[in-house]
Order: C-alpha cells, then structure tokens, then sequence
C-alpha cells in the first residue's frame, strides 16, 4: 500500500521532471556553453601595498588606483571592477550560421571602506557581483567583526 | 483517476508557465494601483515618472512605445542600488494611459535614492547583447530625495532614425541625441488625473551621468 500510495505521489512529479529535464536538454544540446577563465590584469599587489591601513586617505588611493568604478557614499566604499573571472561562452548553432555570446559567471573586486576623518580602514579583493545585497553584506561583516 | 488529475494539473501549470512566459514580453498599459500607491505613502517606494519624445530628422514625432511587444519598443533600462547601479532593462514598462502612453510618458514605482537610467532603440539582436548594449550607452542619473513619494525626472528629447520594415512601417533603428527639457505642468496635470492620491509632484531632472557610479543607502 506504501509502495503505490508513493507511485500515485510520484506520477505528477515524473511528468515535471520529464518536462524540466526536456526543455533544459533542449536548451543544451541546441548549443554548448564553455566556461573560459579569464585573466583580466587589474590592480597589482604592488599597487595595494603602496596602500597603508589608517593612513592613506581617500585622495591618494584615487591617485594610486584611478577613479573607482563604484562609490557607495553613504558607508565610504569605493569598490574597483578588475574583470570577470570566469566567462561563459554561449555558442548557438542555426542551419548556416551561430550565434555566440557570452555571460559573465563572477567578477574579481578590490573592495575598501573609509573612515570618518577619510583614511583607509578596511581593503579586500573579492569575488563577486556588485550589487546592494553584496555591499550591504560585506559591510555587515565589519560591524560583526 | 488520480493520474488524469495529476497530468491536468501539469498540463495547467505549463499553461501557467506559457502564459506568464508570453506575457512578460508584452508592453501592456497598467496604470499605478493602489498597492502601488500605499507603498510609496508608506515611504518604502516612490513613482518615477519620465516621457522620452523621440522624433524624425524632420522633428516629426515618433512614438517610442507603440508595440504590445516590449523588444519592439525603445528599450528603457534602470539600475539603483540594489543592482550596484548597474542599469537593467524594465521588461514590464508601465504607463499611466493609452494617451500618455503614446505621447511617451511612462512611470516606475522604485526604492528611493539614486537612479540611473540608459535608452536604447527596439532590440534587434539576441537578448544577451541587447542586455550588454544597455552598459555602454549614455546614462543618466536621478537623486530622488529621501522624502517625496513621486518624483517627476525630466522629458527626454530624443533624435531618432528610422528604417523601413520589411513588409511595410518603419522601426526606430538609431536614437542619437538627447537631450532633457522641463515639462513639469504636464508632469503635474498626469498626476492629479491618474494618480490623484498622490499629491506634490517633486521635479528632479535627471542629468547625464559620467564616471563612477555613485550609490546611497536607500531610505525607507
């Protein structure tokens, strides 16, 4: 009785996982993806160690490290984009042609926060997308710290 | 028995699926509602409301939104702090009216703070380049302040070209220059009709933005 009563659950679930498992196989065989590391030169260590926690203000890391790509006023952040680290290439193939494209799977950051009187009090590289979720994270960490 | 109920409900939840996967292309007219309204009287949200006038090498007016499918019409993409600025397109763009509509006003209900804003003519290539096309057009940038429930960000005066479709019309291939003019009376009139809970339209008019993307803290 055990047995059926989960065959008679299961029966909906087979026919939305053959639906699932069919559109996503279609999807995937009527291209291929290829993760492609990348190696984006972005800042240098050399350039981070010129950087001294508590004493380099905010005007010198921008003449160190050029204007930042993202600026958080509110909590001083400056966040700097090195690049994606890991890319996916789409490639669809039609009759005579294809389509390629491709999606970025993560990006390297060099994350820093800035205290009241503006020196530097906190620097990270990270990986990650920038967004308010992240942001609003990387920050929190400090507060638990 | 119980398998035909199971399959007429897989069968349901597909049709659900092709529903909602059809109509979120589709560029409906959904004037605010009053959900909309309450959140932003509770502070968390607030309207936007813009109008992009595009118009011919001849200064003829263009309709930017005409097409029920929204690759169809200019593309119009946003990025606040949650997306790190990064502009997104608005795959369901709202309008107050039918009228309006076509004059090319539209509004967006969205956290407060800073918003950027970035246009692009009708998708004629694969979504994940159009998405791309949207990080590397002009951008501009509206400071909403922390206060005001509905914020008035300026008309965006657009030169558009336009080129011929294959069996007849024509499609905006090209918006060349912009440029933002004040048309806060009109802004003000939208208002009281169509969103008349609402009152103290604030103008911001939205500025071309260059270099870093600037973020606050949204407030609630």
């Amino acid at each position: 009785m055990t047995h059926n009563w989960r065959r008679a659950k299961s029966q909906p679930l087979s026919v939305g996982l053959f639906l699932a498992v069919s559109i996503a196989g279609g999807t995937l065989l009527s291209g291929c993806a290829i993760p492609l590391p990348t190696n984006t030169e972005g800042i240098t260590d050399e350039q981070l160690l010129s950087i001294k926690l508590g004493q380099t203000n905010r005007a010198e890391v921008v003449a160190v490290l050029g204007e930042p790509n993202v600026i958080w006023e509110t909590e001083r952040v400056l966040v700097y984009k090195e690049g994606p680290n890991v890319r996916l290439l789409w490639i669809v193939p039609g009759n005579y042609s294809a389509a390629f494209f491709m999606t970025d799977l993560g990006e390297d950051v060099i994350i820093m926060r800035f205290d009241k009187s503006d020196r530097i009090e906190r620097l990270e590289r990270r990986a990650g997308f920038i967004n308010g979720k992240f942001l609003r994270s990387w920050v929190a960490e400090e507060k638990q710290e | 028995m119980r398998h035909i109920v199971a399959i007429d409900r897989t069968i349901l939840a597909g049709l659900k699926l092709c529903c909602l996967l059809v109509a979120s292309g589709c560029a409906s007219t959904t004037p605010p509602t009053s959900s909309d309204v309450t959140a932003a009287q509770r502070g968390g949200q607030m309207f936007v409301l813009l109008r992009v006038a595009t118009r011919s090498s001849t200064g003829e007016s263009i309709e930017p939104f005409p097409n029920s499918l929204a690759a169809d019409n200019v593309g119009v993409a946003v990025g606040s702090f949650e997306t790190g600025g990064e502009v997104r397109q608005i795959e369901n763009m709202r309008f107050l009216s039918d009228k309006s509509r076509a004059d090319g006003w539209f509004f967006a209900v969205a956290p407060r703070g800073t918003h950027y804003f970035a246009f692009l003519p009708p998708q004629r290539t694969n979504s994940f380049t159009y998405m791309a096309m949207f990080s590397r057009v002009k951008r501009w940038r509206v400071d909403a302040p922390a206060t005001v429930t509905i914020v008035y960000a300026g008309s965006l005066i657009v030169d558009a070209d336009e080129s011929p479709l294959l069996f007849g019309g024509k499609y905006i291939s090209h918006l060349g220059h912009m440029e933002v003019r004040d048309e806060t009376k009109i802004a003000q009139a939208l208002v009281k009709r169509f969103v008349p809970d609402i009152s103290g339209v604030k103008t911001v008019l939205m500025v071309e933005h260059e270099g870093p993307i600037i973020l606050t803290t949204p407030t609630k």
